[in-house]
């Protein structure tokens, strides 16, 4: 296998990996949004029993937290759909890519064989054949012009299977691209959600350290909601960084292939 | 991948394909079949995804890939039958044959293309080779080893392809054609007495085989049998009783302790 080919099988292999990431980290959540909604709604309860100005400045706190995980839902569950269809996108353009290599490095082999009896001072690593437009012109190469007849039909039909392979495999990336910002985009808005959660947070915990000292139990609650705040916002972070990771490796593969 | 002429009459040849130094070793050796009749190409069990571009590769020092008019599959083994689809999408008016009770199963090789198979019915077929003036016959090999499997048989030729009957594990290097029968056979051996299921469908087969007389046996894996040797393997696996598994009860019985422990996980 070419370098150029390595590498690209390497690329694609990390796109693929950073879908299933994408998704898998699209579904926990779902997970960490419903333990937010259940502290928040315990926040609730205990903030009931205080029975102060302070307690129902907490019960609004807190009914505020736990309506987030509501809001965000619908977008959670685009989110996750919008993942799955990258993530399908990306299996199916692995599946292509493993077509592709196998028809290159039988193309690749066929140059090289031809090449060497053609005596020619071109080498088989002279052609990109991820570029399609390389492929198009290969049969019409003045390094094959003294090829036999059987290897001259076998370089035109091995060059135009080549050429459709990454023509497909170059659509689906470009509709894998098309759904990672989809995704950026419901991701961005499940963010503000997040930093409006954090900021909940942040004044359920300031509110209840006036509470006396006999009612510090609700403390630990406001310890958890914090933890739930933080999870998701490193949740939130690490999807972003596989998503905008995923974008720059797109965008190379992209480009590669009219190097 | 090293090619070799087995045959080579008027406008009609044998090429065994085979013996590949470059393939992982974690991938069994296998022998590819190509027969070429006036310039119309017929594949006999084409190989496996993993040495797909070998085969390719290895097969336009012979022909143009244009004039692959038929591939047989001996039965659905993915040394066999997971290249298909690589084969149909560049050769797309290619006709694929296989057992009809394997065309559903086969099809998972797809790798996201229709795969449309031709099914074989259980008593066998005439197949045309392309628009060549050549046929090749199906000739039923069920349970030799799966149990929707074909010899096909070549009657120019006289070559018999027998798909995994036959089949050795050799080492690296070993010669195309059996030599040594005696120490040939302990290659074959092991192989047939676990993959093959059935003694009366082996007997059965060597039946139809000692009826149509073929100068030449080709096996999927290992060596070919020509000359004598077509004989004295035929006899040998007459005498063949397989299908057993008499290991004796430490190995056949599952072991109570052990089946215990799985139970309580």
């Amino acid at each position: 296998m070419s370098m150029i080919t390595n590498n690209y099988m390497n690329e694609i292999s990390k796109v693929f990996a950073i879908g299933v990431d994408v998704l898998n980290g699209t579904r926990s959540l779902k997970n960490i949004s419903l333990d937010l909604k259940l502290l928040a709604i315990n926040g609730i309860v205990q903030a009931a029993k205080i029975g102060t100005n302070q307690g129902q400045s907490l019960i609004t706190l807190s009914g505020f937290l736990s309506d987030l995980p509501v809001q965000i839902a619908p977008e959670l569950e685009e989110l996750e759909q919008v993942s799955a269809q990258f993530a399908r996108q990306l299996t199916v353009c692995s599946i292509a890519v493993r077509r592709y290599l196998n028809y290159s490095e039988a193309l690749r082999n066929l140059i090289a064989r031809v090449l060497k009896y053609s005596k020619t001072a071109y080498n088989a690593e002279d052609f990109n054949l991820l570029d399609p437009k390389v492929l198009a012109k290969l049969p019409s190469h003045p390094a094959f012009k003294n090829v036999t007849q059987n290897d001259r039909e076998n370089i035109i039909r091995f060059a135009s299977r080549n050429q459709k392979v990454i023509e497909l495999i170059n659509d689906l990336l470009y509709d894998a691209h098309i759904l990672m910002n989809k995704a950026s985009k419901k991701l961005d808005s499940i963010k503000r959600n997040g930093f409006i959660a954090n900021y909940m947070g942040s004044n359920i915990l300031i509110e209840s350290s006036y509470l006396s000292s006999d009612q510090k139990s609700f403390s630990g609650l406001v310890e958890n909601i914090k933890n739930i705040v933080k999870i998701l916002d490193e949740q939130l972070m690490k999807i972003s960084e596989d998503l905008s990771y995923g974008d720059s490796v797109i965008t190379t593969l992209i480009k590669l292939k009219s190097k | 991948m090293k090619s070799e002429v087995i045959f080579d009459g008027e406008n009609h040849k044998w090429i065994v394909l085979g013996r590949d130094p470059e393939k992982s070793e974690e991938v069994i050796d296998t022998n590819e079949y190509i027969i070429v009749s006036d310039g119309q190409a017929c594949l006999l069990d084409p190989g496996g995804i993993e040495i797909f571009p070998q085969v390719l590769t290895e097969i336009t020092r012979h022909i143009s890939t244009d004039n692959i008019a038929c591939i047989i599959s001996s039965h659905q083994d993915p040394d066999i039958s997971s290249s298909l689809a690589m084969w149909t999408d560049l050769c797309p008016n290619v006709k694929v044959y296989c057992s009809w009770i394997w065309t559903g199963f086969i099809a998972h090789f797809g790798m996201g293309t229709k795969l449309s198979l031709i099914g074989v019915p259980d008593e066998g077929m005439e197949v045309p080779i392309g628009n060549s003036r050549s046929n090749v016959y199906l000739v039923p090999a069920h349970y030799c080893h799966s149990s929707g499997n074909f010899s096909v048989y070549d009657p120019k030729s006289e070559i018999l392809f027998s798909g995994d009957i036959g089949a050795a594990l050799i080492p690296p290097d070993y010669p195309m054609y059996v030599d040594d029968f005696d120490r040939h056979t302990k290659l074959m051996e092991k192989f047939h007495l676990r993959w093959m299921p059935s003694t009366n469908a082996l007997k059965n087969w060597v039946r139809r085989a000692r009826l149509i007389n073929p100068k030449m046996i080709c096996p999927q894996h290992g060596a070919i049998f020509r000359g004598e040797n077509v004989t004295k393997f035929l006899d040998w696996l007459d005498r063949l009783d397989v299908g057993k598994w008499d290991m004796g009860a430490e190995v056949t019985d599952l072991n109570k302790t052990v089946w215990m422990k799985w139970k309580k996980r």
